[in-house]
């Protein structure tokens, strides 16, 4: 690896909030249902995030994890509203049967770096463990993101929580109705 | 250390043993070392050095974070909420329940309000409680007296429910066995099954026979019997059994 390699494509910082979200049971639901059931169970959620995120300034999907979404959201007030819509429409399409699975979302806000269309920092390393902190239908944030909307969102403390990979526990909370 | 009123407790806890008991008019006391802040309605507790034991008065609220180690709560609590990577979770009593473990058995004696548990692996077993929202991906999980509304979700575990009265049910698993038991006399406005085998049972049966095959539709009929309260019980399992019955 030369000096270059390790240096040019990493730039610009911004400050908004990374949203994972992530398919309950899914890689179990692909074993036993196949795999053009699980293509469509991929199509139909990005589907719904994609309506979700249509009219949120500045926001995109970053790019897809397997069964999981990251998303990039400037504002954590307008990322907390469609993680609600989000879980909403799914829960919808479970009801009515179209849609088998839950799914779950995390939420952590600070500085990002802008690698390509990429985005990397600690703050995306956070985001990717508070989903795994959800359970199905449930949104799960920081206290970052608490402190950037406590005024516009109902949260429940979950607690300190030890993540792999972070020294100090983190605070969490859930949203409510979430 | 004074005490007697309701509080709110705090404990960052590392790897060792944690005991939290409500006491009925009981003064505020620690055993173990610990560093402690007190502002007199939230104390936090923090370095944990020890197994550690903190008595506060009945109907306190506490909150627990631990990488491991097991968490005992005795007597009657106010809201528990307990993280933990790994180590038994073992509550009494509390108005309300909310325990994240990566790799933990959990058992939950009486919760007035809701009892919500997610674990990674583990057995999850709750006494009675109000609303249930327990969800595992391979630990078992079995809730004795729900009198709310229940919302049970595993990968791979068997989820067993008995419901004290009629409330709305989702239970759903990929690969487990549901066993649900409803009041007699209740009346399921549907049932379904997105695959697996569907079988409703009567009461004082072991079974009726009225078992859909493995396409797993039961929709829209009435699985009860009588005229009591309804609910609606969606009951998925794209592999395994389904069992609603009526005691």
């Amino acid at each position: 690896m030369n000096a270059a390699s390790t240096t040019s494509a990493t730039t610009a910082v911004a400050t908004g909030s990374v949203m994972f979200s992530d398919l309950v049971g899914f890689t179990e639901f692909n074993d036993v249902r196949g795999d053009d059931a699980a293509l469509g169970v991929l199509e139909g959620s990005r589907e719904v995030m994609d309506v979700c995120l249509q009219g949120v300034t500045g926001a995109r999907v970053v790019k897809e994890l397997g069964d999981g979404l990251m998303v990039w959201i400037p504002a954590a007030c307008d990322a907390v509203d469609v993680a609600t819509r989000l879980v909403g429409h799914i829960g919808e399409r479970r009801a009515d049967g179209s849609f088998p699975l839950s799914m779950r979302v995390g939420i952590h806000h600070g500085d990002v770096r802008e690698r390509g269309d990429d985005l990397v920092g600690m703050t995306v390393n956070v985001a990717a463990r508070i989903v795994d902190q959800a359970g199905p239908s449930e949104i799960v944030v920081s206290e970052a993101v608490v402190a950037a909307c406590h005024d516009h969102s109902s949260f429940e403390a979950i607690g300190p929580v030890t993540v792999k990979g972070v020294s100090d526990p983190l605070w969490l909370y859930r949203v409510s109705g979430g | 250390m004074d005490g007697g009123t309701p509080r709110r407790v705090r404990v960052s806890s590392g790897s060792h043993r944690l005991r939290i008991i409500g006491e009925a008019g009981g003064a505020w006391r620690l055993e173990g070392q610990a560093h402690v802040v007190d502002d007199g309605s939230t104390m936090t507790i923090s370095s944990v050095r020890s197994g550690l034991t903190v008595v506060v008065p009945e109907g306190s609220d506490v909150i627990v974070g631990s990488a491991s180690g097991r968490f005992e709560a005795r007597g009657r609590l106010g809201h528990v909420a307990v993280s933990t990577k790994s180590g038994r979770v073992d509550i009494d009593h509390a108005a309300s329940v909310d325990v994240r473990a990566a790799s933990s058995r959990v058992d939950i004696g009486e919760v007035a309000g809701t009892c919500r548990v997610r674990t990674g692996s583990g057995r999850v077993t709750v006494g009675s409680c109000g609303d249930a929202d327990v969800s595992t991906r391979s630990g078992r999980i079995g809730l004795a007296r729900v009198s709310g509304k229940v919302e049970a979700h595993s990968v791979s575990g068997r989820i067993t429910v008995t419901m004290e009265r009629a409330g709305d049910v989702r239970a759903e698993t990929v690969t487990g066995r549901i066993e649900l038991s409803l009041p007699r006399g209740t009346k399921v406005d549907r049932t379904d099954a997105t695959a697996g085998t569907t079988e409703r049972q009567a009461s004082d049966s072991t079974s009726d026979g009225a078992s859909d095959d493995a396409t797993g539709e039961a929709a829209g009929e009435a699985a009860g019997e009588g005229a009591g309260d309804t609910c609606t019980v969606v009951a998925r399992s794209t592999t395994g059994k389904v069992v609603v019955a009526h005691r």
